[in-house]
């Protein structure tokens, strides 16, 4: 194995990483830092025994899982990290009012999907994996996904026009 | 109210990783690896390529030193392209007049040295006796050049002086010497000069084969 390879595979697969941990975490970045360091440390440490055959994508993403299950079980709060998808943000000082009121709303309206249609858009439009890459994680072919993908679209599109009408009732 | 794609957008962009957090564990990651996959160089570097250097800059420090020091090195010596080498070099560094009469004071009386090494070893040939009288005229043409007339100008001329008297016993032992020990090659010249007026037809074989024997030289060296 090459640093080199070892190098490519760190910078393609850290953002994404990094958000899938973030948003599993109650949006807070250190806890999301820490569990990214493990996840990649661990990455190294079996990288020489990782199967090419394999898909990257795959591997990396069920080590993350793990890790992340792993810090909600020493917790003692959860053990099912589906459940804790976009829960509500941490301190965000940066952000105006206005743009944490559409975050707030777009991840209220995330944990009302139904799990496989949130798992579809978080993989492509906030992981922003390719339809191809989604199905070496999901096993389904990249046509149909795109389809469900486009559908689980639609319903997130419904359910925020209703979360947006809840946040400002009209008088 | 913004459409759906944006909103993700954002949110997107609100959980976009630091960019130096992702240096910084880069930069942990890179550490980790060097520990736990040590590259070849890495490991020669360590294991092996240390010791051959300094063992390299050990003996190379320890063979220029013998060369440059030793008057057994000499034109006929394997070591002595190392020290006319180190002996160049430190006569392109030598700038002034009064550095360059010391340099070549200092040649004069190396060069006597080997001179009187030969002697005893009873190896002197013309050309280590051209090499002293040439060192000796290069020692005083730069001592002309100086235009000091202090301590250390008087010093170099005591220097010569006494190299003088040196180079005079060589040359007188080496003539000494010429004529008591004839070399192989010269000895051969005369014997084969000698042969060409023996009539070998009046002699046994065993004084034919003693006189052929005799013109390697090596017997009548013996002797």
């Amino acid at each position: 194995m090459q640093k080199s390879d070892f190098k490519r595979f760190y910078h393609k697969h850290f953002d994404r990483v990094y958000r899938f941990v973030l948003f599993r975490v109650n949006m807070n970045k250190e806890v999301a830092e820490d569990l990214t360091s493990e996840i990649f440390m661990k990455a190294l440490e079996h990288f020489a025994s990782y199967d090419p055959e394999r898909s990257q994508t795959a591997w990396i993403m069920t080590i993350a899982r793990n890790r992340v299950m792993n810090h909600w079980r020493d917790s003692k709060n959860h053990v099912d990290i589906d459940d804790l998808v976009f829960c509500l943000e941490g301190s965000d000082g940066s952000q105006d009012a206005e743009s944490r009121d559409d975050i707030k709303q777009v991840q209220k309206a995330l944990r009302t999907l139904d799990p496989k249609d949130r798992q579809l858009i978080e993989m492509k439009h906030l992981l922003g994996y390719r339809y191809k890459e989604m199905q070496e994680v999901l096993g389904t072919k990249a046509a149909t996904l795109r389809v469900e993908t486009h559908r689980a679209m639609k319903k997130l599109k419904e359910l925020l026009t209703s979360v947006y009408e809840d946040d400002h009732p009209t008088t | 109210m913004k459409t759906t794609i944006p909103q993700l957008k954002e949110l997107k962009d609100h959980s976009k990783p630091a960019e130096d957090f992702e240096k910084v564990l880069w930069a942990e990651l890179s550490d980790s690896y060097d520990r736990k996959y040590p590259s070849m160089v890495f490991c020669l570097r360590h294991r092996f390529t240390v010791p051959v250097v300094v063992l390299c800059l050990f003996v190379m420090t320890g063979v220029g030193s013998y060369a440059y020091a030793s008057p057994s090195v000499t034109q006929e010596h394997v070591l002595f392209p190392v020290k006319d080498g180190m002996e160049w070099m430190q006569e392109v560094v030598t700038r002034s007049p009064s550095g360059r009469a010391g340099f070549h004071t200092r040649m004069m009386e190396r060069r006597i040295e080997e001179g009187e090494y030969l002697i005893n070893h009873n190896t002197v040939s013309l050309p280590h006796i051209e090499r002293i009288d040439a060192s000796f005229a290069q020692a005083l043409s730069a001592l002309e050049g100086t235009d000091q007339e202090d301590e250390a100008r008087e010093e170099m001329l005591n220097r010569l002086r006494t190299g003088r008297v040196r180079y005079e016993f060589i040359l007188t032992e080496s003539i000494e010497h010429e004529r008591e020990t004839p070399r192989p090659e010269e000895l051969r010249n005369v014997l084969l000069d000698l042969r060409v007026h023996i009539d070998e037809s009046g002699l046994s074989d065993d004084e034919k084969r003693a006189l052929r024997g005799h013109e390697n030289g090596q017997e009548f060296i013996a002797e």
